[in-house]
């Protein structure tokens, strides 16, 4: 019995191992293209390491204002929309975990119920407009800055925190709020790392809302930058396009120039994951499986 | 002295007047402003600005429009998707792009663009108007100007836009461009290179089992997805395997006129089948790369086919004879893709132009477009219906620039030496990206001085006739077999094709498919054409019949 588990362990990290590589493997090729001319992309093969090695693309990509202008926008969308969003959800999910919150469920119910049922593109996007949000920050922040499905996530563990603690809390004096900051939160790392971390990423990533409330470059997040870079000639771009005109006039991003693009948009929030990830699993798991 | 005096001071009193008279700014005709989402590859930055102001300036100097532009940058990819979601929450620029005819026409149901009488736009543009109908330049366009009024009207007579009408759209735009390596290695004399399907077939057969890479093992094929197209050509058709670049489901089906004086779609056409045995066989022989199904572009610039520069096989038209430009002939660069074919396969490398294989009847080539065409053409915000004389200031601004050489310049192309310069041949480069032009002003008023192309004349000139890339794609379509004349005979959208034609895509590509691997028959093929009618082809050749008769 305990060999053929072993057996099953050797199978599994191998198989995990695979699983591994065939990714990493996708990234190095891309860093060792991002380090190579273009013609290397056009050549085709897998590279492990830069064929004729250039910083070229880099200098490029860095030389970009718009890169360093998505930058700035990015990173102030990430940190106000993560605290923003992060400090919403949680005073929401303490509140609907408190089992004498008058009509929870029902109050449960019409979040959950957003989850499944949104107004739509249009509608949203009318309401964004006749609020005067159109061209700001609060456009890429405010429209989602509840997620229901993070509410839940957290009412849940909230939930689990042993009522009792609290309770002494308040003999000693302690009012809702300090409890819910000095008590609750502390206790509560796992989950808001990991909600911090979805947010994060989430922000950072995030390119529809831009394109279709940002008209005003000055205020282009990196993940826009980068699209434009990438997708430009491409095939993706000309089988819409029907004019000759146009179509003779596009030139397209050398190959080396959208890795090294992709490189220097992605490399800071992967950096973050080492840092979070040993609250991840635990946050998700306590999060998930009580309720 | 008191004469002198009083006439002094009459002289002081006269200079304001004076003044005055020497002033010769115009009378302001209009003043507002105008916001514009032509096609732009990056924002505008009016930090950099050289152009928009300073035309702004010659609007309001010299023909007394007090305009400012509102340059709006709308995302090609997502253009309509961010339109739509602008239109109905009424922030909409003025005038924005059409992507085709059918988005046109969706548009114009929707009541979400301005309308306007013929004669509105004829006497707010009177030189642009006379241009149309007159033939465009040199009345070289003649043929076309029925189609200018059918493509920019709607049933009730009334315009909703200005279509596109440039000479470039009806040209031959590509060959069949051959590896010269494997040419020599073969002893191919690449001045005669196959004017047959015969021929072209025995030469691909070559180029797969002849070892032309020279490396001992058997891994080259003949041709891949774009040379199909050819095959097909070589049949008096033109369609294609979906991956194939230029069979892009929103240009539709192609249309001929059969043998009975009916329009017939060329997906079933029956020379299609004698083309399927071909590919079948080359198929079966390793002759036909396997890949053929994902085509040859397999991600970057669109026009470059890793295959053929890699040499997995020999023939490609996938890249516009502009993309290959001989360097010898053109001294430049050799254009987008002929760089990476250098890059890959070393600066002494060398690739020739071929001619288009002829099929049993004699018929050759490759799709041609027409001088007239939706597609980046403008359109005008309903909103202006409710403002004449704002929508009357656009079709005058659309005018000055026709007419006005010095503001098309600018707009166009920018300023002497910063954006661009003259060559010897009297044509223009560019010096910066389409980015940083755009970015600096250039080309960002495109929707003001005409859409898909620029309708002044010196422009044309500048950009094309003089532009030694489109002398060498001339000079080569009058070579014998280097042309093309397959040509739909009905270029809109028809009222049924967005229901029915993915579905009508999908079926004869799995089937054409099945056939060419083998998997099914040569002879299901007539199994096919019955079944492509059933699937709603018939409700498409009706109304493609119906519109040809309306013609």
């Amino acid at each position: 019995m305990k060999d053929k588990a072993n057996w099953f362990d050797v199978l599994l990290y191998l198989f995990l191992g695979l699983f591994a590589i065939s990714i990493v493997f996708a990234f190095e090729h891309l860093l060792s293209l991002s380090f190579s001319p273009s013609y290397v992309a056009t050549k085709g093969g897998f590279h492990l390491l830069p064929v004729d090695a250039t910083l070229d693309n880099y200098q490029k990509v860095l030389e970009s204002k718009y890169i360093w202008m998505g930058y700035k926008n990015t990173l102030i969308r990430t940190i106000f929309g993560t605290v923003l969003q992060l400090t919403v959800t949680s005073m929401g999910a303490y509140a609907l975990s408190k089992r004498f919150f008058p009509h929870r469920s029902a109050w449960t119910f019409m979040i959950v119920f957003t989850m499944f049922f949104s107004g739509g593109l249009i509608p949203t996007y009318i309401l964004i407009v006749n609020l005067g949000l159109m061209n700001s920050y609060a456009a890429m922040i405010l429209p989602g800055l509840v997620s229901a499905f993070n509410l839940v996530i957290m009412r849940n563990y909230f939930m689990s925190l042993p009522e009792e603690i609290e309770e002494s809390c308040m003999i000693d004096g302690a009012g809702r709020f300090r409890i819910f900051f000095q008590i609750v939160l502390p206790l509560s790392k796992p989950i808001l790392a990991t909600v911090a971390l979805w947010l994060a990423v989430g922000h950072w990533n995030s390119w529809f809302d831009v394109l279709i409330y940002i008209t005003d470059d000055k205020l282009f997040t990196l993940q826009i930058v980068l699209r434009r870079i990438i997708i430009t000639g491409t095939q993706q771009m000309v089988d819409l396009n029907v004019s000759s005109e146009v179509m003779n006039q596009m030139q397209a991003s050398p190959e080396g120039v959208k890795a090294a693009a992709i490189f220097v948009a992605t490399l800071p929030i992967l950096a973050v994951y080492p840092f979070i990830q040993k609250y991840f699993v635990k946050g998700i798991m306590i999060g998930s499986l009580k309720g | 002295m008191k004469k002198l005096i009083a006439l002094l001071l009459c002289a002081v009193l006269l200079i304001p007047a004076a003044a005055s008279l020497a002033d010769d700014s115009v009378p302001v005709k209009w003043s507002g402003t105008i916001s514009v989402a032509s096609y732009m590859f990056a924002p505008f930055d009016p930090d950099k600005d050289i152009v928009v102001k300073e035309a702004e300036k010659i609007l309001k100097e010299k023909y007394g429009y007090d305009v400012t532009f509102d340059i709006q940058y709308i995302e090609y990819q997502q253009y309509q998707e961010i339109l739509n979601t602008r239109i109905a929450g009424k922030t909409a620029p003025d005038v924005f792009i059409s992507m085709s005819s059918s988005n046109m026409d969706n548009l114009y149901e929707q009541g979400a663009i301005a309308e306007f009488d013929v004669d509105f736009f004829a006497q707010n543009a009177p030189n642009l108007y006379a241009f149309m109908n007159n033939g465009g330049y040199h009345g070289r366009l003649a043929n076309f100007v029925d189609m200018f009024w059918d493509y920019s009207t709607v049933a009730n007579g009334k315009m909703i836009t200005v279509a596109g009408m440039t000479e470039a759209g009806a040209m031959p735009y590509k060959n069949l461009v051959y590896r010269g390596d494997w040419l020599d290695k073969l002893g191919v004399d690449p001045e005669a290179l196959p004017m047959t399907v015969e021929d072209f077939m025995a030469l691909m057969y070559r180029f797969a089992d002849e070892d032309p890479n020279g490396n001992g093992v058997k891994d080259t094929y003949g041709f891949s997805t774009t040379v199909i197209e050819a095959l097909f050509g070589a049949y008096g058709s033109y369609t294609a395997i979906s991956a194939g670049f230029s069979t892009n489901p929103s240009w539709g089906p192609h249309w001929f006129v059969g043998d009975d004086g009916k329009v017939i779609c060329s997906d079933i056409l029956p020379g299609n089948k004698d083309v399927l045995a071909i590919l079948q066989k080359a198929y079966a022989d390793g002759v036909l790369d396997p890949e053929f199904i994902t085509g040859e572009n397999t991600g970057g610039y669109w026009a470059i086919s890793q295959g053929f520069i890699n040499g997995l096989y020999g023939v490609s038209a996938l890249a516009s004879i502009g993309h290959y430009r001989y360097p010898e002939v053109m001294g430049d660069d050799g254009g987008r893709c002929a760089q990476e074919y250098y890059a890959v396969n070393g600066a002494d490398s060398t690739f020739y132009y071929g001619p288009w294989p002829a099929g049993p009847n004699g018929d050759y080539g490759w799709r041609l477009g027409y001088a007239v065409g939706i597609g980046e053409n403008m359109l005008y915000n309903a909103s202006l219906n409710d403002d004449p004389e704002k929508l009357a200031a656009i079709f005058a601004i659309l005018d000055i620039f026709f007419t006005d050489d010095e503001l098309a310049l600018l707009t166009a192309c920018g300023v002497e030496g910063v954006t661009f310069e003259y060559t010897d041949a009297g044509s223009v480069v560019m010096l910066k990206t389409n980015e940083e032009l755009n970015e600096c002003g250039v080309a960002v008023l495109r929707g003001l001085y005409g859409g898909g192309g620029n309708y002044n004349e010196m422009i044309q000139e500048l950009g094309f006739y003089n532009n030694p890339d489109i002398k060498n794609r001339l000079e080569w379509a009058a070579k014998p077999q280097y042309d093309s004349y397959l040509l739909t005979v009905v270029p809109v959208a028809l009222p049924s094709q967005s229901t029915y034609a993915s579905e009508l895509l999908a079926f004869r590509d799995e089937t054409w498919i099945s056939i060419i691997k083998g998997d099914l028959p040569v002879d299901y093929y007539d199994e096919y054409v019955q079944g492509w009618l059933d699937l709603g082809g018939q409700v498409l050749t009706d109304e493609a019949n119906a519109w040809y008769a309306g013609e």
